[in-house]
């Protein structure tokens, strides 16, 4: 096998006999670095292209049709347009609705599994240049053998040194520049093709998130796969306001790192607060526990306002693109650290340390581009001690009495609640703060996200978002709460635990609330949908601003959630995996349940895992506050392993769901392995994508998604019983479809028995088999030695 | 006549925008002429509770009068129960407009397609876009934002009334159809 690609040649002989020599297992590597395994690609599908999975694609999509809901009904990229596409029109390129919505979806998912893969690249260079190429990949030490299960169920090889990573990482950058492509006017204009595409880049999102972490994880000792990962501090009153505050804002941990590596090498951790919002806040406290992290991206207006932080870093990613007026205004000198995101600020990257600091202090400049993570920490520390004194009592956020002499001035035209996603009461709690009860603005202190699109309604420049934090500084002097540090990878051993429970649905299932703080009530929900499932013994996982926002409620002895339940990847666990980039090891322990639990051939193998983790795993994907096209890309890679995601309200705005139909008998057939014969299974998992309207209907269907046409009698029992009783406790009634997930008579849940039978006989309910499931043929299985589990 | 604008800022849709109700007949005439009507309640009736549950007393009163199906989105289901109302489905919203979009769709009482739905209660953004996925995905349905905001991607639509007004209005097309 000889494989060529721009940078490296790979030849690899099995066995070759000659008169003059037999050759066997000769692997030569020209222009790559690899260590003991073979870099050379395996598997039936390695590296796959934007059409390789297509047929995989297709069974889920036959049985999860688009809806799509258009959020605009014309398209505006060329210069035909606009083009009006609803009523069945079709635009001068020939596009259809349907296909123009795919392709924004399609654009949505390239732009964020470009993001977590550009941010993989940057990661990956950086470390490569400071600790060499061949640094180890450690993800777990002994506790882990499948390092990056993603990189080797998509790319086949297996990398062992931060230097292997870098062939993935250029597949994933090659895949989405193709993917991309395909939107252009005059290419793809099939939806369906458009949908894979969608799953394709889904996945590619994945490879880049899982290069990104395993990379930073292994060089920087962060926590590896440590479900005893410290706890850290979360929370605006965490922090100590007599010290100069830096705060570090986005999701690339590089340039804060610097800062950490400075104040420690200068020996002032001790004088400083290090402070974070959003993903490099979760990193940075999995590098170093004396960071802290102030809360999820909702967090920056009111925090910058405060005048706490005495500078501000920002690096990539959700990071608000008006926080240079946002820092102007608190006189908070700002440092941009990312190409991509300059934010106007002049490059000051080669000049001296002082001179930056000098001018940042001086207020000559109010911000700088520093592109050298080493000068970042420098600069930010060394200006956070000038301007600490200069700054004292500055602050953006009005006093008491001035919210009620403005909010007397409120015409109440109703804009501010008009522009408000949240649809907050703005104008009757402004009328009331006008008449001097600032009460009602106060309670909305946790429902606000913080946007701020109410203050940019206002005709009168009433600082709204302010009024709301002014009213709610007794809630903010009580914010002060514990999150376990971003723990990292599923340890192998802990796969090896739980994986026959989940496999036969013993184990409940696996919920993982992930994704941003767009909440449609606030974060009470998330943290209570939290604590139910863990309480109900599902493994709980959180990544991201939903891991901040879970920590952020306590129970009622005091507790957050990750003091009141463990960090394993057990029943009843609640795991804090870190970061957006972290979500890849959501994905890789459902992966890696097939692998190790199920002894699946793993590498470049996509097909058969995603076909077992769907008809086996009871994974299901909550994003409830989900914003960003991150988000979007990443449900799309638990979509093509057919893992189940639900969105909050806000998420229909993603404009399509992937919906099953549970009333059409004929979409829930699989092969059964044993027999080759094909069986009805029932609408397990009933939809793939699906936007649920308040949290009691996210947990119902949490409960409901769960179940699998794998799950055993005794783990299909154990399923029904949550289901009926959530839907019994939140909907006051039985659950009308329950006879669809009832296969035979043990089944049925014993507490439930006399209701479940004499609905199941309202219904002429019929026993059917429980198969040994795929949707794929059923000859051709790759399993390693033993019956397929 | 000049269209409201949509309630939430800069919701606005395509070429074509929901009609007005101007009255009470526009809705009575909308259900005379419908064959099979359904009717989605949510759980967001309003943010302010007492409003919220007049207008939720409302519109039932008026299924019930019309005798239209009833489908419970989210916890809907409780309040309706509790109002001695049993919704004829509790799928979600989101499931629901999917099913309407299909013309061979038994309908949530097994009665056959639905040909007029009404939709009230739903966050505003997530209302808009159901209703814009029925208005591009099932042409031949009528959809009625029920709700007191104006939704440009329904067929029919109030527009941006207070409650008061939006209560008369339900109300008297109660009385109108039990005449």
């Amino acid at each position: 096998m000889v494989l060529l690609d721009r940078n490296t040649v790979y030849l690899e002989v099995q066995e070759v006999e000659t008169d003059a020599a037999r050759i066997k297992d000769l692997r030569v590597t020209i222009g790559g670095i690899r260590g003991l395994a073979p870099a050379v690609p395996r598997g039936p599908m390695p590296m796959p292209g934007p059409g390789t999975l297509r047929r995989w694609d297709r069974k889920l999509l036959s049985r999860y049709r688009p809806f799509y809901m258009p959020f605009c009904e014309l398209c505006c990229l060329c210069t035909f347009g606009k083009c009006d596409l609803s009523g069945g029109r079709k635009g001068a390129c020939g596009i259809t609705m349907n296909a123009q919505q795919s392709r924004i979806v399609l654009l949505a998912c390239c732009i964020g599994a470009a993001t977590h893969t550009a941010h993989a690249r940057e990661i990956l260079d950086h470390i490569v240049s400071r600790f060499g190429e061949r640094h180890p990949l450690d993800t777990g030490g002994s506790q882990i053998d499948i390092t990056a299960p993603i990189t080797r169920l998509v790319c086949g090889f297996e990398p062992q040194t931060v230097g292997d990573l870098d062939r993935a990482l250029r597949y994933a950058e090659n895949q989405i520049t193709q993917l991309l492509a395909a939107t252009h006017t005059g290419q793809e204009g099939d939806y369906l093709d458009l949908e894979s595409k969608v799953f394709h880049a889904g996945m590619v999102d994945h490879l880049g998130m899982e290069i990104a972490d395993i990379s930073q994880v292994s060089a920087y000792s962060f926590p590896r796969a440590d479900a005893d990962a410290p706890l850290v501090e979360l929370g605006m009153a965490s922090v100590d306001t007599k010290k100069p505050v830096i705060l570090v804002v986005g999701h690339n941990v590089v340039p804060s790192v610097g800062i950490l590596e400075y104040a420690r090498e200068n020996d002032l951790l001790g004088s400083i607060e290090v402070t974070g919002i959003c993903c490099t806040s979760l990193d940075l406290t999995r590098y170093s526990e004396k960071a802290k992290i102030i809360g999820p991206i909702s967090w920056q207006l009111r925090y910058i306002r405060s005048g706490i932080p005495s500078v501000v870093v920002v690096d990539e990613q959700c990071v608000r693109t008006d926080l240079p007026d946002e820092c102007r205004a608190v006189r908070a000198p700002v440092i941009a650290t990312s190409d991509k995101n300059a934010l106007g600020l002049p490059d000051r990257t080669g000049d001296p340390a002082d001179e930056i600091v000098e001018d940042l202090v001086s207020g000559r400049v109010t911000g700088v581009l520093l592109r050298d993570p080493d000068i970042v920490g420098e600069v930010a520390v060394k200006t956070a001690n000038h301007v600490f004194e200069k700054r004292k009592g500055i602050t953006a956020i009005p006093p008491g009495e001035s919210v009620t002499a403005s909010a007397g001035e409120c015409t109440h035209c109703s804009f501010c609640q008009r522009a408000c996603p949240a649809e907050l009461p703005l104008v009757e709690v402004i009328r009331e703060a006008g008449a001097g009860d600032t009460g009602a603005l106060a309670s909305l202190y946790d429902l606000c996200i913080g946007c701020g699109r109410c203050e940019s309604a206002c005709p009168r420049g009433l600082p709204l978002h302010s009024f709301i934090i002014s009213a709610s500084c007794e809630r903010i002097r009580d914010e002060k709460f514990s999150i376990r540090s971003g723990r990292g990878a599923i340890s192998d051993v802990e796969i090896r635990e739980v994986g026959g429970p989940i496999v036969l649905g013993e184990i409940p299932g696996i919920v993982a609330f992930v994704g941003c703080s767009n909440f449609p009530r606030g974060g009470s929900e998330l943290a209570s949908m939290c604590r139910e499932f863990a309480r109900r013994r599902f493994i709980v996982c959180t990544s991201g601003c939903a891991a901040i926002t879970a920590g952020q409620y306590r129970n009622d002895e005091g507790k957050t959630l990750y003091e009141e339940f463990s960090g394993k990847f057990e029943a009843g666990g609640v795991l804090n995996v870190g970061s957006c980039v972290s979500n890849a090891h959501i994905s890789g322990a459902a992966i890696k349940i097939a692998a190790i639990f199920a002894k699946r051939e793993l590498d470049g193998n996509y097909e058969e895992i995603a076909d077992y983790v769907h008809n086996r795993v009871g994974a299901v994907g909550v994003a409830w506050g989900a914003m960003s096209q991150k988000a979007a890309a990443i449900a799309s890679g638990f979509w093509r392993l057919g893992i189940p995601v639900i969105v909050g309200p806000h998420g229909s705005k993603y404009r399509r769901m992937l919906l099953g139909r549970a009333d059409h008998p004929d979409d829930w057939k699989v092969n059964d392995a044993r027999t080759g014969e094909e069986v009805c299974i029932g609408p397990v998992p009933e939809h793939l994508f699906v936007a649920a309207e308040t949290a009691e209907e996210a947990m119902v269907l949490v409960a409901k998604l769960s179940m699998r046409p794998n799950d055993t009698t005794r783990g299909r029992s154990i399923k029904c019983t949550h289901y009926i009783d959530l839907h019994r406790r939140l909907y006051g009634t039985m659950p009308g479809d329950i006879h669809l997930f009832i296969r035979n008579p043990a089944d049925v849940p014993l507490t439930f028995k006399d209701e479940i039978w004499a609905h199941l006989e309202a219904h002429g309910w019929k026993e059917q088999p429980v198969p040994d499931p795929t949707l794929l043929e059923p000859k051709g299985r790759r399993v390693k030695g033993g019956k397929p589990k | 006549m000049t269209r409201p604008a949509p309630w939430q800022t800069a919701e606005t849709c395509g070429t074509r925008q929901a009609g007005i109700i101007k009255g009470p007949q526009v809705l009575a005439a909308l259900l005379k002429k419908a064959r099979h009507p359904l009717m989605l309640v949510g759980n967001q009736g309003s943010r302010d509770p007492e409003e919220a549950d007049e207008a939720l007393n409302a519109v039932i009163f008026l299924a019930q009068k019309a005798g239209i199906s009833l489908v419970a989105s989210g916890k809907a289901v409780l309040s309706c129960r509790e109002r001695g109302l049993s919704p004829d489905s509790t799928i979600p919203a989101t499931d629901c407009a999917n099913r309407l979009s299909d013309p061979a769709w038994a309908g949530v009482d097994g009665k056959g397609p639905h040909d007029l739905v009404f939709i009230i209660g739903l966050p505003y953004g997530m209302e808009w876009t159901l209703l814009s996925g029925l208005k591009n995905g099932a042409p031949a349905l009528i959809t009625v934002a029920l709700d007191r905001y104006y939704h440009p991607q329904a067929s029919w639509s109030f527009a941006n009334l207070a409650h008061h007004e939006w209560l008369e209005m339900i109300s008297e097309t109660t009385r109108v159809i039990g005449r």
